[in-house]
């Protein structure tokens, strides 16, 4: 059932209170019906007693003097009572009159605890009836006090010798049998009305109770429903807005906490997705507008083949630039969104490194740049050869595009803790703490201008960072004294995979280079000259 | 009319510039904020377009620093960022005009030339001097209803002197605004080309527009002062 947590709490709590309720009045309902039907019984059982003190015997005759003057309670007509004596030998010595021939119950209780049973009295009213057996005493002996009384009924349960006690021979002596029967109705009334009280006031109870109780839930579910508000309202316009529960309780605060931290999270992503789609629109729309420029002044008014052709070619490359950028955003985005799992490739590393720097090769030699190589031998990384070699075009593209004419660009690879390392520097890059927690933000191009081969939107570093920490890598820039550095730390690998080689390394243009055996890292350094 | 085209994207910035040397501007183009700023506050230019996003020194800047000089070029923002509030912060660092990327160049140019009238007063695209007709829109020049076909620089120079008409122009003020920043020209071709316009525009039933004053320069006004 699909009920609100109110309504829920409210049953549970009614119900319990109902069951604990009906027991506990339950409980108090028979208590008082013992304890009324025990002073009823005692004080029958004192009557009984107290007619047996008036009885006497001699040999032939047992003398019961409430016989010629019966009491008053037995002669009323209305709710008379009634006894009844029995002589041993089943003979009805006695009954009172308003029993007519009727008879009670007999019952051989004795004379301490007289036997006490429900009976249907004669009129047909309910009611209990007391009987005790004993004997009475000899005319002149009284049978009276309690201690007596035990004293006679301890010894008829001895044996005969000891009843010759006091010279009496109380075998001589006949029992007799005394009932004597009254209705309940006084207790049954006082029952009923007793009753009546508790229902009244349980089923009071139990209806302020639940009132208040619906009260207070309502008033401290309301933080939930509060809460419920608040929530709906959120959407992707609002996800500034903090939710507040100033007096939520100490369950929901937490609650309240991650919500507010989820929604800051979400709005930051919701942000970034929006600075990134303005992004794109406008690296979209920079090259568009050089397309349209282009061709409307090219068009403006008539020109030679050659110019014509000058504008083709300039469009046909900032096409192929937008291409680029185009293809750079999807690669970014596809692995972004997590779609394909990397391969798993033992990478030779420098041949990989030789392999990425080929398309650099001829910027390199035009702009006279310096480069060195330091590689460390026999590193097979496992990890995606396709995308490492993205990531590490990347870097060099970046360092043979922002070091000044004629600098140095040092790139090495070694083994360390971390795993392997492979590091990119450039000289010429002056950038401050600022700037170098930037260059990972897409499109951010520092002070480079936009270059003419499109390769520089501003997306190289964002995109190498995503690739290596797609391959559980990690990337890190720093500049010092006008070296950028990059490093790509890959995950360490297995040990046996690390063999030592002896298959030189060979220097970008394929060139043997000498190896240093001794040395972990081999130098190459080579002056280009243009 | 002098021109500065501030534009780190080079097919864009070479775009304009020849588009507007080719309607008569003078263009100065650089793809760099920092050069952008020199110029802009080195130079005398008529009117400035922009780039928001620069290397070096932002657009906005440039635009703050122009101002706080007291330059009085006009400036157009030519920016990919078409957000309402970067069009409103943009024209209120002091731009006179914003243009998106991508943009139809004779909108461009068309503010460029709205620009240029407005730096010198004027909001009627003809400029009329006794019975000299100058069309600024299509360039046609005529007079007496007599088309005049002149070359681009001999416009530039006819529109330079129109529009300060009245005033005396020295040659290098016109030199200035004729030629760009790094042309090799020397200042005496002015006075090649002031003989060439005045062959063009003066017949002997007209009267003189164009007078020589010795020692200050030239200066194009329909009645003839006797002046020095």
């Amino acid at each position: 059932m699909n009920s609100t947590l109110r309504t829920r709490l409210l049953l549970a709590i009614s119900i319990t209170i109902v069951v604990v309720l009906c027991l506990a009045q339950s409980a108090q309902y028979a208590l008082m019906r013992r304890q009324l039907y025990s002073e009823f019984d005692q004080l029958l059982g004192a009557k009984v007693r107290t007619l047996a003190v008036m009885m006497q015997q001699d040999r032939e005759t047992i003398d019961i003097p409430f016989q010629q003057h019966p009491m008053q309670e037995f002669a009323r007509a209305v709710r008379p009572e009634y006894y009844q004596v029995w002589h041993q030998n089943g003979d009805v010595l006695v009954r009172s009159r308003r029993l007519n021939q009727g008879d009670l119950l007999r019952l051989d209780g004795d004379m301490v605890v007289p036997m006490v049973r429900d009976i249907v009295l004669p009129d047909g009213r309910r009611g209990r009836a007391a009987g005790i057996r004993f004997r009475p005493p000899p005319k002149g002996l009284s049978l009276q006090t309690d201690t007596t009384a035990r004293e006679i009924s301890a010894t008829e349960d001895d044996d005969d010798d000891l009843e010759d006690r006091d010279d009496f021979d109380f075998s001589r002596y006949a029992h007799v049998t005394l009932v004597v029967a009254r209705d309940t109705q006084d207790v049954e009334a006082s029952l009923s009305h007793l009753m009546w009280l508790l229902t009244a006031t349980g089923v009071i109870a139990t209806g302020s109770i639940l009132g208040i109780l619906a009260l207070l839930v309502t008033r401290n579910l309301n933080p939930l429903r509060s809460l419920a508000r608040q929530i709906s309202q959120l959407n992707e316009q609002h996800l500034h807005q903090q939710i507040r529960l100033p007096d939520a309780p100490g369950e929901l605060q937490p609650v309240v906490e991650r919500l507010n931290a989820l929604m800051i999270r979400l709005e930051a992503a919701f942000q970034r997705e929006k600075t990134f789609t303005a992004d794109v629109a406008h690296e979209l729309r920079t090259p568009l507008a050089g397309i349209r420029s282009t061709l409307e002044v090219g068009l403006s008014r008539h020109r030679t083949a050659d110019s014509y052709r000058a504008s083709m070619q300039k469009c046909l490359r900032i096409s192929q630039e937008t291409e680029a950028i185009i293809a750079t955003l999807l690669s970014l985005s596809r692995i972004e969104a997590g779609q394909s799992a990397p391969d798993d490739d033992i990478v030779d590393l420098s041949s990989l490194l030789r392999h990425a720097w080929l398309p650099f090769a001829e910027r390199a030699d035009i702009r006279q740049l310096q480069t060195k190589w330091y590689l460390q031998n026999g590193l097979f990384p496992r990890t995606d050869q396709a995308r490492l070699q993205v990531a590490i075009s990347n870097l060099l593209d970046n360092a043979t595009s922002y070091v000044d004419d004629g600098g140095r660009i040092e790139i090495r690879t070694c083994l360390s803790e971390d795993g392997t390392q492979i590091s990119v520097a450039n000289t010429g890059c002056f950038l401050n703490e600022e700037q170098l927690n930037r260059v990972f933000d897409r499109f951010w191009r520092g002070n480079a201008a936009r270059s003419e081969t499109g390769a520089h939107c501003g997306l190289g570093l964002a995109l190498t960072r995503r690739i290596v920490e797609f391959l559980d890598g990690s990337i890190r820039v720093s500049s010092v004294r006008g070296w950028f550095t990059a490093v790509i730390s890959l995950p360490a690998p297995e040990p046996g995979l690390v063999r030592e080689t002896r298959q030189g390394l060979t220097g970008p243009d394929q060139e043997p280079m000498p190896v240093g055996a001794p040395a972990p890292l081999m130098e190459t350094a080579r002056r280009r000259d243009s | 009319m002098r021109i500065l085209v501030v534009e780190d994207y080079a097919p864009v910035r070479d775009a304009v510039a020849q588009g507007l040397r080719e309607a008569g501007f003078a263009v100065d183009d650089v793809g760099d904020g920092r050069d952008g700023l020199w110029h802009a506050t080195k130079n005398d230019y008529d009117v400035i377009i922009l780039d928001l996003m620069l290397p070096g020194v932002p657009g906005l800047e440039i635009l703050r620093q122009l101002r706080a000089s007291q330059s009085d070029a006009r400036v157009l923002i030519l920016t990919a960022r078409d957000a309402v509030e970067d069009r409103v912060e943009g024209l209120n660092a002091g731009a006179d005009d914003y243009l998106i990327k991508p943009f139809a160049f004779e909108e461009l140019l068309a503010r460029v030339q709205v620009l240029c009238r407005r730096r010198y007063n004027r909001s009627d695209p003809e400029i009329r001097l006794d019975n000299l007709v100058i069309n600024t829109t299509t360039q046609q020049v005529s007079r007496d209803g007599v088309a005049i076909s002149l070359t681009r620089r001999e416009y530039s120079l006819l529109l330079f002197l129109a529009m300060r008409a009245g005033q005396v122009v020295s040659r290098t003020e016109i030199w200035e605004n004729l030629y760009e920043f790094n042309a090799d020209a020397q200042s005496n071709v002015i006075d090649v080309y002031i003989r060439y316009l005045r062959q063009k525009l003066e017949r002997v039933d007209w009267t003189p527009l164009i007078h020589t004053r010795r020692g200050f320069g030239y200066v194009l006004q329909a009645a003839t002062n006797a002046g020095p």
